[in-house]
C-alpha cells in the first residue's frame, strides 16, 4: 500500500472538522468468519430489515445454500444442501440456545419461530453438519436465531403493517434498564390470508393463519465476571390444515379441512462466568412446552434441557471447550382417528443425554489451526452415538483464509421413525400403512468439505465452499406385507410398509457467495449454488420411489441477486432476485424451476420514523414453490410498514 | 428512454428472466449522475486521526504520564487499521514523548500502553479487558456498538457518513483520566453518572 497523505493532512484537522468528513465504509465481514473452518453465514438484522421479509422464516431464504419453499400460507420446507421436504429434517434449528427441533419427526415446525423481526440481532447459519459442539441433528445445517441483548437496547419501538398476502403485522417493545439489571418486552400478532388455490370453493381456502407472540428478554451483570440472562414468551396460533385421512366405517377416505390450534411457552436462564481472559464456563436451562391439535393428532410435548460448557487455555497453543448435557421430553400423542394415525406408545418420556470435548491447536499462532473434537451422545431410540470431527483453517493474511473438514454426523431417530402407524386409501376396501420401527437405527453422514474466503480491494468479498456427502441408512420403506383385518372399522385389507433404514448415496455442490460495496450508495450480494444428490435405494425395488424423492429433494442451481441501492440519504431501493431449478420431493408433484423478486422501498420520514412499501413475488401471479400436498400458488403480494422506534 | 423501450420490448417475447436484468440495468444508471467519487477516506483513516487527537485532549495522572517514555498507541485484537495508524502518528509527539504503535493480545500485554484500541473482534471478553485496562489508566476506545454503554470510555459511531463518537466520563474518572471539555462538547453523548455501577 502506498503511503496516503491524507492520513498526514486528517491528523491536522480539530475533532469537530473529524466529525464532519464524509467517509466510505469498509465492507465488514466478522472477524469470526475468517477464523472459522464451516460454511457459515452471518445474516444480520440491517440485511433482514433491507430484504423487506415480514418473518424470520422468510429471511432464511437470503442465506446462501438454504432452500427454502413455501407449502402454502403457514408452512414450509426447508433444506439445506437438499433434503427440502415438508418435514426440514436434520436441522438444527436454535433460539438463544433453545433447540427448536421436535423430536416427533425430526424436523421443525416453523411458526415457533414467530418472533418479531425487530428483536433479532443476527441469524447464524452453518451450512453442513455443525458437528461436535452442536451435536446430534445437526446433519445438513445449524440455524442460530440470535436475539438482541437487552442491555444494548433502549427505548422501543411500535411497527405496524399491512397488505394483501400478509395481512396484518403488528409489534411492540419497550426496554428499560436499571443499573446493571436491564429488561425488554415485546408482543407480536399477525394474520396471512391463504394463497393461491387451484381448486375454486371458499373451503378450499384453507390456509390462512394467525399468531401472536409476547416475549421478554432480561440482562444482568451483577460484577464484571459474571452475566446472567432470563428470557422466556409464550404464543398462540390458529392455522388451517387440509389432509387426506382414511376411515375404517364406512371404507373411504375424507378430506379433513382443520383449523390446528398451537399454543406454548418458554423459557431459559443462561448463566456465564469468566474465569479469566481465556477461560469462561457456561450453565444454560431452559424449559419448553407445545400443544398442538392437529387433523389426525394432538400433541403434547415438554422439553427440558441443562448444558455446561466450559472453554479454557491449555498451555499456549491449545484453545478446549468441553461440556455435558441432560434433555428430557415427555409427550402424550392423543388419535383423532384411531386406525388411521397413530403413535404407539402413545405417551413416552425420552432422554437424552450428551458430552463433548475439542482442541483447538493453533499451529502458527494466527495463521494455521487444526481443530479436533468429539461428542458421544445416548438417546433411548438408538444407543450411543458418536460423532468426531477434525478442522483445518489457514490464514495466510488477514482477509483470507482457507478451510477443510471431515466431520461424521448423525440424524436420530424420532417417534415418527419408532412408533408411527399411518395408513392411507388406496383403493376401497385396501388401504396402504406406513409403519414405524422400533429398531430403526440413526441416519448417518460422512461429511468432507471445504472453503475459500478472501476481501479484495477492501470492497469485494468472496465466500466459495465445496463439498461432498456420503449419507447411509437414510429412511425408506420396505413391504409390503399383506394383512386382513376386522377391525377398526369394517373388515378391510392393509399393505404394511415398515419403515427401514434403506437408502443411501451421495450429494456434492459448490456455493460460492459475493460481495461487492461498489460505491457508498450501492451494494451487490450475491449468490450461487450448485448441488446434485445421488440417493438410491439399498432395500430393493419397493423404496426406489423413495430414493428418487431424496435424489429430487434439492435445486441443482440456486440463483440469488441482491442490489442494496441508496437513492438519498433517507430513501433505499432494495430487489432481491432468486432463482431456483427444478425440485421434486414428491415426483408427483413436482416443483417447476421459478424465478422471484421482490422489491422495497424504504422511506425514513423522520430520524425515528420508517415507512417502507415491498412488492413480493412481481415477476408472476402465483408459483408453486413445495411439493407438499395439496400444491398451492404462492402470491404476489405487496406490504406496506411503518416503524416507529424511540 | 432508450433502455426502457428495449425492456419493455423484450419482456413481451421473454417475461421473467429479462424483467430483472432490465430493472437491475436501469436502477444502475439512474443515481449515476450522482455517483461519488472514491477519494473519500475510510472511516478506518478518520478514527486513526481521532485517535491520535484524542491523545492532547486527555490528561493522565502525573505519575503515569511522567514516567512514560514514549506515547504508546496500542491496538488489541486484529488490527483493522492496516497501515493507516502508523502513517498517521510517524514522527508525531505528544508531551515531548515521540508517539508510537503497538499490537497487543491481551490486557496483560498493556502496560505503557496510554490509549488501546479494541478490535470489534474482543466484543466478547470486554467486561475482562476493561476493569484490568482501567485499573492501569488507559484511554479505552474501540467501534464495538454500544461500547460506552459497556463501561468503554470512548466508542466510535458511524452515522450516515460520518464518524462521531461517544463518551463514558464516569468510567474515565474511574481509570484516574480527565477528558477535556472541547472533547466533551464535540462527543454526540456523553454518560456521566454510571448506571452500571462500577462497570
Amino acid at each position: 500500500m502506498q503511503p496516503q497523505p491524507e492520513d498526514q493532512s486528517l491528523k491536522k484537522l480539530s475533532l469537530e472538522q473529524l466529525g464532519s468528513i464524509e467517509v466510505t465504509s469498509v465492507s465488514k465481514e466478522p472477524e469470526t468468519l475468517w477464523t472459522t473452518a464451516a460454511a457459515v453465514y452471518v445474516l444480520t438484522a440491517d440485511e433482514i430489515r433491507r430484504s423487506g421479509v415480514t418473518s424470520v422464516v422468510d429471511a432464511l431464504r437470503l442465506v446462501p445454500g438454504v432452500n427454502l419453499g413455501r407449502d402454502n400460507a403457514n408452512s414450509y420446507s426447508v433444506g439445506v444442501r437438499g433434503f427440502e421436504n415438508i418435514f426440514s429434517k436434520g436441522l438444527l434449528v436454535l433460539i438463544d440456545g433453545r433447540s427448536v427441533y421436535t423430536t416427533l419427526f425430526a424436523g421443525v415446525y416453523w411458526d415457533v419461530t414467530s418472533i418479531p423481526l425487530e428483536e433479532i440481532d443476527r441469524i447464524e447459519v452453518i451450512r453442513g453438519p455443525g458437528g461436535t459442539v452442536w451435536g446430534a441433528n445437526a446433519v445438513n445445517g445449524v440455524i442460530n436465531i440470535i436475539t438482541r441483548n437487552s442491555q444494548e437496547t433502549k427505548g422501543g419501538y411500535v411497527s405496524v403493517g399491512g397488505g394483501n398476502v400478509d395481512q396484518g403485522r403488528a409489534a411492540a417493545a419497550y426496554s428499560g434498564t436499571r443499573g446493571n439489571l436491564s429488561a425488554r418486552l415485546y408482543g407480536q400478532w399477525f394474520t396471512t390470508g391463504p394463497e393461491f388455490h387451484f381448486a375454486s370453493g371458499t373451503v378450499n381456502n384453507f390456509d390462512d393463519w394467525w399468531t401472536g407472540r409476547t416475549g421478554f428478554r432480561s440482562d444482568w451483570n451483577p460484577n464484571v465476571r459474571d452475566s446472567v440472562m432470563l428470557e422466556g414468551g409464550l404464543f398462540s396460533e390458529r392455522s388451517g390444515e387440509e389432509t387426506p385421512i382414511a376411515t375404517f366405517d364406512p371404507l373411504g377416505s375424507i378430506d379433513d379441512i382443520f383449523r390446528d390450534r398451537v399454543s406454548g411457552s418458554d423459557i431459559l436462564l443462561r448463566w456465564k462466568r469468566t474465569l479469566s481472559e481465556t477461560s469462561d464456563i457456561q450453565v444454560q436451562t431452559y424449559f419448553d412446552r407445545v400443544d398442538r391439535d392437529r387433523p389426525q393428532i394432538g400433541e403434547k410435548r415438554a422439553t427440558f434441557d441443562i448444558d455446561l460448557v466450559h472453554h479454557f487455555a491449555l498451555a499456549t497453543r491449545n484453545n478446549v471447550i468441553w461440556g455435558a448435557g441432560v434433555r428430557v421430553i415427555p409427550d402424550s400423542i392423543t388419535s383423532h382417528f384411531p386406525g388411521s394415525v397413530d403413535f404407539f406408545p402413545p405417551q413416552r418420556t425420552d432422554a437424552l443425554y450428551s458430552g463433548f470435548v475439542q482442541d483447538e491447536i493453533k499451529l502458527i499462532p494466527d495463521t494455521l489451526s487444526f481443530t479436533a473434537g468429539i461428542k458421544l451422545e445416548h438417546n433411548d431410540y438408538s444407543g450411543f452415538e458418536f460423532q468426531p470431527n477434525a478442522r483445518i483453517l489457514y490464514r495466510p493474511a488477514r482477509h483470507q483464509s482457507f478451510w477443510a473438514a471431515v466431520t461424521r454426523a448423525v440424524r436420530t431417530p424420532s417417534r415418527l421413525d419408532s412408533d408411527v402407524n399411518v395408513a392411507a386409501l388406496i383403493a376401497s376396501p385396501v388401504f396402504l400403512r406406513i409403519i414405524g420401527q422400533p429398531n430403526f437405527q440413526s441416519e448417518t453422514l460422512l461429511d468432507f468439505e471445504g472453503g475459500y474466503r478472501q476481501l479484495f480491494k477492501k470492497s469485494v468479498y468472496l465466500d466459495v465452499a465445496v463439498f461432498h456427502n456420503k449419507s447411509g441408512d437414510l429412511q425408506n420403506i420396505t413391504g409390503p406385507i399383506v394383512v386382513a383385518e376386522n377391525s377398526p372399522g369394517l373388515p378391510h385389507i392393509a399393505l404394511d410398509f415398515p419403515f427401514v433404514n434403506g437408502a443411501a448415496g451421495t450429494t456434492d455442490g459448490v456455493e460460492i457467495s459475493p460481495s461487492w460495496d461498489i460505491t457508498p450508495w450501492l451494494q451487490l450480494k450475491g449468490a450461487y449454488s450448485y448441488l446434485t444428490l445421488d440417493i438410491h435405494s439399498t432395500v430393493g425395488a419397493v423404496g426406489d420411489s423413495v430414493a428418487t424423492n431424496f435424489s429430487h429433494s434439492g435445486p441443482h442451481h440456486t440463483l440469488f441477486v441482491a442490489p442494496r441501492i441508496k437513492l438519498s440519504k433517507a430513501v433505499d431501493l432494495d430487489p432481491t432476485y432468486h432463482y431456483q431449478s427444478a425440485v421434486a420431493f414428491d415426483q408427483n408433484f413436482p416443483v417447476p424451476a421459478y424465478h422471484t423478486l421482490d422489491l422495497r422501498l424504504g422511506w425514513n420520514v423522520m430520524k425515528n420514523v420508517e415507512f417502507s412499501v415491498v412488492g413480493q413475488n412481481l415477476l408472476q401471479p402465483h408459483h408453486i414453490e413445495s411439493s407438499a400436498k395439496p400444491q398451492v400458488g404462492i402470491r404476489r403480494g405487496a406490504f406496506a410498514k411503518l416503524v416507529w422506534t424511540r | 428512454m432508450g433502455l426502457a423501450h428495449v425492456c419493455a420490448n423484450r419482456l413481451r417475447a421473454y417475461p421473467p428472466s429479462l424483467l430483472c436484468a432490465c430493472i437491475l440495468a436501469a436502477l444502475m444508471l439512474a443515481p449515476a449522475a450522482g455517483a461519488q467519487p472514491a477519494s473519500h477516506p475510510t472511516e478506518y483513516q478518520v478514527e486513526a486521526a481521532y485517535l491520535f487527537n484524542f491523545g492532547k485532549f486527555v490528561t493522565w495522572p502525573p505519575d503515569v504520564s511522567s514516567k512514560r517514555k514514549s506515547f504508546d498507541l496500542c491496538v488489541l485484537g486484529p488490527d483493522p487499521f492496516g497501515p493507516v495508524l502508523v502513517q498517521t502518528v510517524s514522527g508525531e509527539t505528544l508531551n515531548g514523548q515521540p508517539v508510537i504503535t503497538k499490537h497487543i493480545a491481551s490486557a496483560a500485554e498493556s502496560a505503557g500502553c496510554a490509549i488501546v484500541f479494541i478490535s470489534s473482534s474482543e466484543g466478547r471478553r470486554l467486561n475482562v479487558l476493561l476493569p484490568a485496562l482501567a485499573k492501569q489508566h488507559i484511554l479505552t476506545v474501540s467501534d464495538i456498538p454500544h461500547f460506552v454503554d459497556r463501561g468503554g470510555e470512548i466508542g466510535f459511531v458511524v452515522e450516515g457518513g460520518h464518524v462521531h463518537f461517544e463518551v463514558n466520563q464516569s468510567a474515565a474518572e474511574e481509570a484516574g483520566l480527565s477528558l477535556s471539555s472541547e472533547l466533551l462538547k464535540v462527543a454526540i453523548t456523553v454518560r456521566k453518572a454510571n448506571p452500571k455501577g462500577g462497570r
